[in-house]
This record gives C-alpha cells, structure tokens and sequence, in this order.
C-alpha cells in the first residue's frame, strides 16, 4: 500500500510541468500535491490515471462539483459507463461498486472518492 | 345611441371575436389545480419543517421521498444532544441498506458538511436533502448480472 502511494506520489510529480497558470505570490517552486490512497479496488494503472485526471481538474476548476464532472466524465469516456465521483473535505459514504472499479484517494485536503456502478 | 358606442369604446376585439370569450373560460377551467399534488407537497413540507430538514432536489416518487427523510431522522433523533451522533458513514451505510432491502440493488449514500459530486441515476432513484447541518445524497444505479467471474 505505501509503495503504491509513492507511485502516486511520482505520478503526481509528472503532472507538474502542466501548471504553467501565474500565482498572485511569486513562489520559486510550486510543491506538488500530497497523494495519499486510502483505500482502491483498481488496478494500480487505473488509480494512477484517476490520480493525474484529478490533479488537472482541481487546477483547472475551482468548484468541487466541476472537479467530481471533470473526473467522471473523464472515466466514462476512457472506461465506459457508469462511473460516479464525489469531491470534498467533509464527507462519509457508503456505496456498492463494481470489482476492480473503486479508489478513494487525498489530494492534499480534499478526498476523492470514483467508483463504477450499473 | 350612447350605449352603442361605450361598448364598442370598452371591448372592441370582443364583439367582432363572441368565442374569444369561451377560450378564456376554457383556459380557467385548465388552470384549476389538481388538488393531490399540493396536497403530497403540503405534507411533505410540514415533514420537512417538524423534522428540520430541508429537501434539495429529487427524482423520486414522494412515499420514497419521505422515507429517506423519516429514517435519516431516525438515525439522529432530535432532541437528543447527549448521545453521541453517529459518524457519517454509519449514516450512509444505514440508510443505503435500508433502500437495498425496500426498493432493490443498488443504492448508493453520501454524507457530510461539506462535498460536491455529479452522478448518474436510474429515473426516479434520487435524492439530495439537508439535515441539521448534514447534507444527504441519496441514489440509485442499475445492477447488472454478472455472467462470468472477472478476472483476477
């Protein structure tokens, strides 16, 4: 489990020459986001992919509900329908997911939970 | 003479159109209310206000409707600050299963203060509603039979 988060950790480092937006502070270096997998039935390829998709949404929307959109849509499109994303910092859920299809991951402070279903 | 011209002053399209009038009267008749629906939406509003809780947005027929609401409810009862509440998860798990056994696989719960989502529904299988300071997203997907086992 640790290794598969450093790996997530590196794929989140390759996602940080895409950040080219300006800051209102000029900082030398912007550190890239802490990925931590709390828990994922996926294959280790998938949770990556669902790590970097998430990475460029949350740069690129500002509204939880754009970013869980962004990610689903993503999934649907890449591995078929039916897929279902909930973003947030406060959240407990309980759902029914097909196997091998679910991750739920910490970028930073904000949790991720996608999952496949029906 | 006088009489003559005040209507023809008053309602001149009137007189040329005689059955515009009965189109008004038939246009009444179809605005009439159904008296059902203000009334589920009545009690589902007096619910709402003794139970504080407030329905966001749904797809759901209105008995579902109000059993996620009685039963959330019945998860945290009001009144009762010294028990302590129950985490957010033990919420969804409760309640998601209650849907599974009353109206079939499968449901699916979140809960929290703070989340956002964007999902996809079977047709009247949906529900978001707040409670307390808790937000409750309730849905529903279709299960499909699996024919083989997936592969490991």
């Amino acid at each position: 489990m640790s290794e598969e988060a450093k790996k997530n950790f590196a794929g989140a480092l390759t996602a940080r020459p895409n950040s080219d937006e300006p800051k209102p502070a000029p900082v030398p270096a912007v550190p890239p986001k802490k990925v931590i997998i709390k828990s994922a039935d996926m294959i280790p390829d998938m949770q990556k992919e669902a790590v970097d998709i998430a990475v460029a949404a949350f740069e690129k929307y500002n509204v939880e509900k754009d970013v869980a959109e962004q990610i689903k849509k993503e999934f649907d499109k890449r591995h078929g329908p039916t897929w279902h994303c909930i973003v947030g910092r406060n959240f407990g859920s309980y759902v029914t997911h097909e196997t091998n299809h679910f991750v739920y991951f910490y970028l930073d402070q904000k949790a991720v939970l996608l999952f496949k279903s029906g | 003479m006088l009489s003559i011209t005040m209507e023809e002053q008053q309602e001149p399209t009137k007189l040329i159109h005689g059955s515009k009038e009965k189109h008004n009267k038939a246009m009444h008749m179809h605005t009439t209310p159904n008296p059902n629906p203000s009334q589920t939406i009545m009690r589902l509003a007096s619910l709402a206000i003794s139970s504080n809780v407030r329905l966001k947005s749904s797809d759901m027929p209105s008995h579902m409707q109000e059993h996620a609401l009685r039963h959330t409810r019945s998860l945290f009862p009001l009144h009762h600050p010294p028990s302590p509440k129950p985490s957010n998860t033990l919420i969804a798990r409760a309640l998601k299963k209650e849907f599974d056994s009353k109206y079939g696989l499968a449901w699916h719960c979140v809960i929290g203060k703070s989340f956002g989502s964007f999902v996809s529904h079977t047709g009247g299988g949906f529900i978001y509603f707040s409670i307390d300071s808790l937000s409750v997203l309730l849905f529903k997907t279709e299960v499909h039979l699996v024919t083989q086992p997936p592969p490991t």
